[in-house]
């Protein structure tokens, strides 16, 4: 079975379409970061089937992050993968059944890479007229409040 | 095929459109995309970076418990100096930043000063519905509550994010952004400290090379003239910052499942020497008062 990856551009602050309906997915996933604070970079995109998003974010030392994507109730759980600065996969969620959050203690400030992938369905196709909006959003809080 | 998702920073502010790039087409069998695919992925597509926002840099600089002086801040009642929509979006970055170290600090008599000033920007930029007579009350409410003040910003920031992103302004979107990181690192390197403390800021200083080279990319995809000069000093300022050096340890990652954390361990040695340190400060200063003045 052949997919296609296609990436976007993850739209943080001055990148995104206008999606009007974005807004509200948006505003909900910087809400759902509680007890976390938002860390003012909200993102979000546009994407189809079996199409993915890359966005590159500089994590700090010493700090808890939670990670949430949200795609609202039409695109179901999405994939999201992290990358550190050397390529390497440090966090899967399709190894945490699809978990849309996770939560990180990060050792050293470093560039991470997300990347956050609308599956393609269970047919095994990718529906580019299926397109659905996506939000990510970081939060934070001192490691040892 | 693959859409690749391009933000026109151009003068005619078109937003994102998908360009079908047959030549670009990358079929992956496996349910798995592996790290190297994605970096073979990553050689042939555009990728968007970050920068700290206003409300990060502020939690930043207050870690290292440095003595803050709100006279090194842009002055709230400059505003009437700022007649080109680029240099009141540049500024309205800068009184984010202001804003959010105000709260942050706990200074919130000068916060509410320079919401005002973000207020009266936002106006002039005709940007709608942020800074609402609702938003301004809360502010007045919520005066002695600093969460709650780093909240009302956050979301100050955030809205007028998101409006721009819907009227397909980029240009002033990244202006804004690029004022605001700025002005927080100005205020980083204008921090009064012991002398036993000063190499820490020196470190949170040297740990954004990063994100000035993200900032040099954002407005480089731009391509609109009015970043020229900006562009020019911060390649000169990429070119101090070469003499940062950043060793990271980076160590395997451990997840409990029952918590969903995984944990990055590792570690970061800033290698940042006095005289480079004072170089950056210099250019920062003369690159900060360019905006403001």
């Amino acid at each position: 079975m052949k997919k296609i990856l296609a990436i976007l551009i993850l739209c943080g602050f001055a990148f995104c379409a206008p999606a009007q309906n974005c807004n509200r997915l948006a505003k909900r996933s910087v809400k759902n970061l509680e007890p976390f604070r938002f860390n003012g970079s909200l993102n979000k995109v546009l994407l189809s089937r079996g199409e993915s998003a890359e966005l590159s974010l500089i994590l700090r030392g010493g700090k808890k992050y939670r990670i949430l994507v949200d795609g609202g109730n039409v695109m179901g759980a999405l994939s999201f993968k992290i990358f550190d600065r050397h390529q390497t996969l440090v966090f899967d969620n399709s190894k945490h059944d699809m978990a849309q959050y996770w939560d990180f203690n990060i050792g050293a400030t470093q560039e991470y890479h997300i990347v956050v992938t609308y599956p393609i369905s269970d047919e095994g196709y990718s529906d580019i007229t299926t397109r659905g909006c996506v939000a990510l959003a970081v939060g934070f809080l001192d490691n040892n409040p | 095929m693959i859409a690749l998702a391009v933000l026109a920073c151009s003068g005619d502010d078109k937003a994102m459109v998908l360009i079908p790039d047959i030549s670009s087409e990358i079929q992956i069998e496996d349910e798995i995309i592996s790290a190297k695919q994605i970096k073979e992925l990553k050689n042939a597509a555009k990728v968007v970076y970050t920068l700290p926002s206003p409300v990060e840099m502020a939690d930043i600089l207050h870690e290292t418990k440095a003595v803050y002086d709100v006279y090194v801040l842009n002055d709230p009642d400059a505003i009437d100096g700022y007649v080109t929509d680029f240099k009141r979006a540049m500024n309205l970055g800068v009184y984010f930043a202001d804003l959010s170290f105000t709260s942050m600090f706990d200074y919130a008599q000068e916060a509410m000063k320079f919401m005002g000033a973000a207020q009266a920007m936002s106006d002039e930029l005709n940007i709608e519905g942020v800074f609402t007579e609702d938003l301004m009350m809360r502010l007045e409410e919520n005066m002695s509550n600093k969460d709650s003040l780093i909240h009302i910003v956050g979301s100050a920031y955030l809205d007028t994010d998101l409006y721009l992103q819907d009227n397909e302004r980029p240009v002033v979107a990244k202006a804004i952004l690029a004022g605001a990181w700025l002005e927080g690192l100005y205020i980083a390197v204008s921090l009064k400290t012991d002398s036993g403390q000063e190499r820490q800021i020196w470190q949170k200083v040297g740990e954004q090379k990063p994100a000035l080279g993200n900032l040099v990319r954002l407005l480089e995809d731009c391509k609109d003239d009015q970043f020229d000069s900006l562009l020019i000093d911060l390649r000169s300022l990429v070119k101090t910052f070469e003499a940062v050096k950043l060793n990271y340890q980076s160590t395997k990652p451990v997840t409990d499942k029952a918590l969903k954390r995984t944990t990055l361990g590792g570690g970061l040695n800033v290698l940042i020497d006095e005289n480079t340190y004072n170089q950056i400060k210099a250019q920062i200063k003369v690159l900060r008062n360019s905006i403001t003045e």
